[in-house]
């Protein structure tokens, strides 16, 4: 029997929501889209794409588990996926109208097959919620941000953007655990690639004794929670606690239901 | 050893599009103005002075192994300036050319590449950046970054204005790549390194099918490649365009310009990539090809009888008959010591036509059974009695085993020496391309070569006892000279060593 298509609004946290809402209300993005620069990005970032990176063919495990989530999250077409060299076991989303998924060859090296299934769900439901798209647009904002002649102006324009890629992270997150249908493989995907390995074989996700008394820590103290709040003024990164933290609320939620 | 792939001159390095580009960038008015500016600029804010307190400095000394390699890739570039080398903290498995035409240029590499990458790589990696200085790529390259600077900081048009600049000289920031590729190609000897470099750059191991199928993939080429997006790219992407190098070196070396000028990089480059071969004639050529860069002599002789009648769909290439003659003249091959003299006697590929070096050369082919029915025009040389005894006490003295007998031979093939002599000493090294190098005490006089420009030399031993032995520092440390010629490295303590038995013989010379 097939699963029913995960939609957007299954997975999409309610803070992504509002912020979205309000860039494209200050900045009226969605009319930008129809000027036709779309295209002209996507024409250089295939370009760059195609030329600097090896395009996964068909046959590949990686374009076969993105076929597999294109059908959970009812993606009618697949976006072009990439392999390249990065520091990072994140997946980068590029293009405008034509998605492109970018995966790091240290993640296909490590040959974690529950971890690649993951990072595939969340881009192609990133795609699905159309990610790239704004992520795209923020850049550019992001770039001209430095010629904005109104004092704080590109630092509060920034602020929302980083409030908004932490956003989306905790709905991508929401979109592994509704596509894998595991707690516990969706909460290890948000600590691989920064928790060293040898140390998250030792983990036992959404039990006492393991992260959760780090998550409670950084919750409860005041100290902890200013900090966290100002720094976040400056960085994109969602704290994993919070993200950590958040997913549980979401599963918990979702069980009761 | 290697087969040497010849020089590669500046114009055929610089690829056709980086021309063309080039020309356009400059037609701008301004253009040589601002050049002119940021190279004032520039000459002010110099990296240079800084570096050595920033980032790790490689020399033979620190980092002999790349030092070495550095070495040998700027003298297959032709390139007589040593520039600086610099390690630094990095993941990316890139290096970076920096400084000015007036200030003097330098090389930083990340400290991944040094611990990722193998020697063809590495070699293909500082090629590039040779290539990145040989092409004069720095300046347009400082200036972009300079204007880029100064744009950022005019309120409001400062990204448009960044835009179109970037956008403007996108066509010649890719161009430059393949010009830098084409040097690598020259640097690492071969165009498997260059592509193995820039498949590990993207993340895949050159190993395996994916990196066969780049060849394959098709680029999609942008209308206009978008300013905004290119400076991103540029400044983000350290593998940026690898896939397009990948398939324009690889076009490069199979293309017919690469077949006419350098047949021997074109054939060498299809035996390493195992290319099928197009037709009989072309397979027999092939497999001479691989036969010689495995170290078969007769086959590196046969294929250079070829280069020099043109035959079998080879063209007539003397440099490529030169190469191939020295490389099994140096594995002790008579005939080609025979084709050697010829070309010294007329001048060919500018070779010298040293009288001394002749002799050496036809003593050594006719001892080694040159098959001729012309007589040998040189007599035997008078033999030196109080070598055996005097060698004999050093090694008593100090310990020192005798050279085995497979060491002995390879030095005297390598070093032109006459079979029929008996080698008492010799103190050889070899470079990362299998040559020899070195020093060696026979019966009849001293045998060597010192370095990768030069071939064997010879001392007759009544001319070392007639010039006067010494040592004196070069460019390359101290040297312990006979005469005119440099015959080895002076090391720092000569107990047992080559050079202590040079003492000594000279000791004992009559005249001494």
């Amino acid at each position: 029997m097939n699963r029913p298509v995960i939609e957007v609004d299954d997975y999409m946290h309610p803070e992504e929501r509002a912020v979205t809402n309000r860039i494209v209300a200050l900045t009226q993005m969605d009319s930008w889209a129809e000027s036709g620069m779309g295209e002209g990005l996507d024409d250089t970032n295939q370009y760059i794409c195609s030329a600097s990176y090896y395009a996964v063919p068909s046959r590949h495990m990686i374009a076969r588990e993105a076929e597999a989530a294109a059908e959970l999250f009812g993606l009618g077409q697949l976006p072009k996926l990439y392999i390249a060299r990065k520091f990072s076991y994140d997946l980068q989303l590029s293009g405008y109208h034509e998605p492109t998924v970018i995966v790091p060859s240290a993640l296909v090296d490590e040959h974690d097959e529950g971890m690649i299934r993951c990072r595939i769900c969340g881009a192609l439901a990133g795609v699905k919620a159309g990610h790239h798209q704004l992520e795209y647009l923020l850049w550019i904002i992001e770039n001209m941000s430095g010629s904005i002649p109104i004092p704080f102006a590109s630092q509060a324009a920034c602020t929302l953007l980083y409030e908004w890629k932490r956003a989306i992270r905790y709905s991508q997150d929401r979109a592994v655990y509704l596509a894998t249908g595991n707690l516990e493989e969706a909460l290890r995907n948000i600590l691989y690639g920064t928790v060293p390995q040898e140390t998250l074989k030792r983990f036992t996700f959404g039990s006492n004794g393991t992260f959760d008394p780090q998550v409670r820590r950084y919750s409860k103290g005041l100290v902890e929670k200013t900090v966290g709040a100002f720094a976040s003024l400056m960085q994109d990164y969602a704290y994993l606690p919070e993200r950590y933290s958040r997913l549980i609320q979401f599963a918990e939620g979702r069980s009761g239901q | 050893m290697k087969i040497d792939f010849g020089k590669l001159f500046d114009a055929e390095m610089v690829h056709p599009l980086e021309y063309e580009s080039a020309k356009a960038c400059q037609s701008v008015a301004v253009y040589d103005w601002l050049a002119k500016q940021a190279a004032q600029i520039k000459k002010n804010l110099t990296d240079l002075p800084e570096a050595a307190a920033r980032w790790f400095p490689v020399n033979q000394f620190t980092s002999p192994r790349l030092h070495g390699l550095y070495m040998l890739a700027l003298k297959r570039l032709n390139c007589a300036e040593e520039y600086p080398l610099f390690l630094k903290n990095g993941y990316d498995l890139t290096a970076k050319a920096l400084g000015s035409r007036s200030e003097g240029h330098m090389i930083v590499m990340n400290d991944a590449c040094a611990e990722e990458l193998n020697d063809g790589e590495l070699l293909a990696l500082l090629g590039q950046q040779i290539g990145h200085i040989r092409g004069d790529h720095i300046q347009q390259l400082e200036l972009l970054d300079l204007l880029e600077s100064s744009a950022q900081s005019i309120p409001m048009m400062g990204t448009i204005i960044g835009k179109k600049l970037w956008s403007y000289f996108a066509d010649w920031l890719v161009a430059s790549q393949y010009t830098a590729d084409r040097a690598a190609v020259f640097a690492a000897q071969s165009v498997y390194a260059v592509e193995s470099l820039l498949l590990r750059q993207i993340g895949l191991d050159p190993a395996s099918p994916e990196a066969k199928a780049l060849e394959q993939q098709p680029v999609k080429q942008a209308k206009g490649k978008s300013g905004v997006f290119f400076i991103k790219s540029w400044h983000e992407m350290p593998a940026f365009g690898n896939v397009e190098r990948i398939q324009e070196v690889r076009a490069w070396v199979r293309s017919g310009e690469m077949k006419k000028d350098h047949p021997q990089v074109y054939y060498q480059c299809r035996v390493e990539e195992n290319d099928p071969a197009f037709s009989p004639e072309d397979e027999s050529v092939l497999r001479l090809h691989a036969s010689a860069m495995e170290g078969d002599a007769k086959a590196a002789v046969k294929l250079a009888e070829l280069y020099v009648q043109g035959k079998e769909a080879l063209p007539v290439c003397t440099a490529a008959a030169a190469c191939l003659f020295q490389y099994a003249a140096c594995q002790g091959d008579p005939l080609a010591m025979r084709y050697l003299i010829g070309f010294m006697q007329h001048g060919i590929e500018n070779m010298e036509n040293d009288e001394r070096r002749i002799e050496q050369l036809f003593r050594a082919a006719y001892s080694r059974k040159l098959a001729t029915s012309r007589p040998n025009p040189y007599g035997p040389l008078p033999v030196n009695e109080s070598l055996r005894a005097l060698v004999g006490n050093l090694e008593q003295k100090y310990g020192v085993s005798s050279p085995d007998v497979e060491d002995l031979q390879r030095a005297k093939d390598a070093f032109w020496i006459p079979q029929d002599d008996d080698v008492y000493s010799c103190s050889v090294c070899t470079n990362s391309d299998g040559w020899l190098f070195g020093l060696a005490a026979s019966s009849t006089g001293l045998y060597g070569r010192t370095d990768e420009k030069s071939l064997p030399f010879m001392i007759k031993w009544e001319e070392f006892e007639a010039r006067d032995l010494y040592s004196r520092e070069t460019d390359d440390g101290w040297w312990i000279f006979s005469g005119p010629a440099r015959l080895i490295q002076k090391p720092k303590d000569m107990h047992g060593t080559m050079a202590e038995l040079l003492i000594l013989l000279k000791k004992a010379c009559p005249s001494s």
